[in-house]
């Protein structure tokens, strides 16, 4: 799987993301198969990566991994190269904090973010980012934070300015020239949701490389289960001239087939 | 007119360069920065979406000596800063004697933070001051609903809508709003290089007739007989003198006509005038 995605990206397995921020758009229910993707790869090059799971939790993407042939557990647990914020349960513990009682512990970053406040949440990932910064295990010590999914804040009810205002902070802490991170963030897309849309088209001009996974537009067919669209964008130290890639997909159990379009197997 | 907007030969205090996700204006923004640059005796460029090496690193080096960058991501939340921000641009502009320019990309997250009367005066309040000669400001249309890009186009006399995008080539709306009150639209391509320098204006109007003629010359290039002219053929046709067309040399000959009229044995011809009842 890894190596037929880094394929159609056309990029260099051993060093991608290199101070890039991506965004995934995901307008098809089958699309979690990207942020898999990022992670494992990360963790293959055995680089340090910050993961907020807003959609799953940590057991999820550990057994993804583990079909994908990497130990997700031991990187968090052993050799400390993952930092897995179970950010799920923390944001349901504020909702329900905030309604009946109040928590007396260290503060739960999502309970000020539900207030309009985003820095108690960006602390917490710098915090982990400088917990990274000392272990430096892997080859590459250029940090990855992963965002998996950031709609889930927009539809339980965080303001989308206060949004905005944190992509935007943690963009600027992760890229930075001091840090040289990147920052990969995924999106579930709706029409009809307006304001995911406003925030979509906003990362689009603040990312780097713009990753959109959309169903068939002919409908549902059982050999093609959708189709890829990559976008390369203005990189953060240069302009950059916009190369973009389009491919069509099916899963598998473990694995991903991808062709051009219209030059599936099942059609010719 | 692009090219006289960017060099400076027409004057205007605020543009407002507008783009989508499709066909993305930075790369205009960057070349504006560049003339501005030279034109100004300071620069102010405000950055939210881009690092400033960014915009550092492609401008030449005269240009980069005169730069003050404001970075508008230090500011973890904007929406407290507003004021701040607009202290800042202002101080910089009377720490300098004088003129300044200020470039800002963009203003779609002052919009989306903070309200968009605001941005407007915002932007206003920056164009107005004496010593500014030009402000441009990017816009992402695709961001913000019709209304509020409507009302910030009001507010600039100098709209740049970037259009459509194919490759290296560019074409944008330009509507220019002079001093004198005199509203100029226009419909402009330009091409970029490798490093995005711009290159080759031109008006796109003639070129988008040429692309809409494209597929009939496609219809009649199929067909057994020959419909279309080549350029000699035309130029015969235009030389051509029509029987009944009335041009310069033609004249005195109609002038000169006269009718001869000879009667028949059996005509019976009036000696009088037909018209003599008539009072002419």
């Amino acid at each position: 799987m890894l190596g037929e995605i880094c394929q159609f990206f056309a990029i260099d397995s051993s060093n991608f993301p290199s101070n890039d921020h991506i965004i995934i758009g995901n307008r098809s229910c089958q699309s979690d198969f990207l942020v898999h993707f990022f992670l494992n790869l990360c963790e293959k090059q055995n680089r340090p990566v910050v993961f907020l799971g807003l959609s799953q939790s940590f057991g999820h993407y550990n057994s993804v991994g583990q079909k994908l042939g990497n130990n997700l557990g031991s990187a968090r647990d052993e050799r400390k190269s993952l930092v897995f914020l179970e950010s799920l349960f923390d944001f349901s513990e504020s909702i329900a904090s905030s309604s009946t009682f109040r928590s007396t512990t260290a503060p739960n970053p999502f309970v000020e973010l539900l207030k309009g406040d985003s820095t108690t949440l960006l602390k917490s990932i710098n915090a982990s980012l400088e917990t990274l910064a000392q272990i430096q295990t892997g080859i590459l010590s250029a940090p990855v934070v992963i965002i998996d999914d950031l709609s889930v804040l927009l539809s339980a009810g965080v303001a989308p300015e206060c949004l905005l205002l944190f992509v935007n902070s943690l963009h600027e802490l992760v890229t930075s020239p001091r840090i040289k991170g990147s920052l990969i963030i995924s999106l579930h897309l709706d029409k009809e949701d307006e304001k995911a849309e406003e925030l979509w088209a906003y990362l689009t001009h603040l990312s780097t490389v713009k990753v959109q996974v959309t169903d068939l537009a002919s409908g549902y067919c059982r050999d093609v289960h959708g189709e890829m669209h990559a976008e390369w964008r203005d990189s953060h130290d240069k302009p950059r001239k916009s190369i973009t890639r389009h491919t069509q997909f099916k899963l598998s159990d473990k694995n991903i087939s991808l062709f051009a379009p219209g030059m599936s197997a099942a059609v010719l | 007119m692009l090219q006289d907007l960017l060099t400076g030969v027409e004057k205007t205090s605020l543009i407002l360069v507008t783009d989508n996700a499709l066909c993305p204006g930075r790369h205009l923004l960057l070349n504006w920065i560049d003339h501005l640059g030279t034109r100004c005796d300071k620069l102010i460029l405000v950055c939210f979406e881009r690092h400033p090496d960014f915009f550092k690193n492609w401008l030449p080096l005269d240009v980069q000596k005169k730069m003050t960058l404001i970075d508008g991501r230090k500011t973890a939340d904007i929406g407290r800063t507003n004021v701040d921000l607009m202290a800042d641009v202002t101080s910089e502009v009377s720490r300098t004697g004088g003129s300044v320019g200020v470039v800002i990309d963009s203003v779609s997250m002052l919009l989306l933070v903070k309200s968009t009367p605001i941005t407007c005066s915002f932007l206003h309040n920056i164009a107005a001051g004496s010593q500014v000669t030009q402000v441009v400001a990017l816009l992402h249309r695709d961001v913000h609903d019709q209304n509020t890009c409507r009302l910030l186009e009001h507010v600039a006399p100098t709209v740049v809508e970037m259009a459509s995008t194919g490759g290296a080539q560019y074409t944008c709306c330009i509507r220019h709003c002079r001093p004198t009150g005199k509203v100029l639209k226009s419909r402009e391509y330009f091409y970029t290089d490798d490093s995005f320098h711009i290159y080759n204006f031109g008006s796109a109007t003639s070129q988008d007739g040429s692309s809409q003629h494209k597929p009939q010359d496609d219809l009649t290039s199929k067909l057994p007989f020959n419909l279309s002219l080549t350029d000699a053929e035309k130029d015969a046709r235009s030389k051509v003198k029509l029987p009944y067309l009335k041009d310069g040399s033609g004249d005195s000959e109609a002038s000169s006509g006269r009718i001869f009229y000879q009667p028949d044995d059996v005509d019976d011809f009036d000696e009088e005038d037909p018209d003599d009842d008539l009072d002419i």
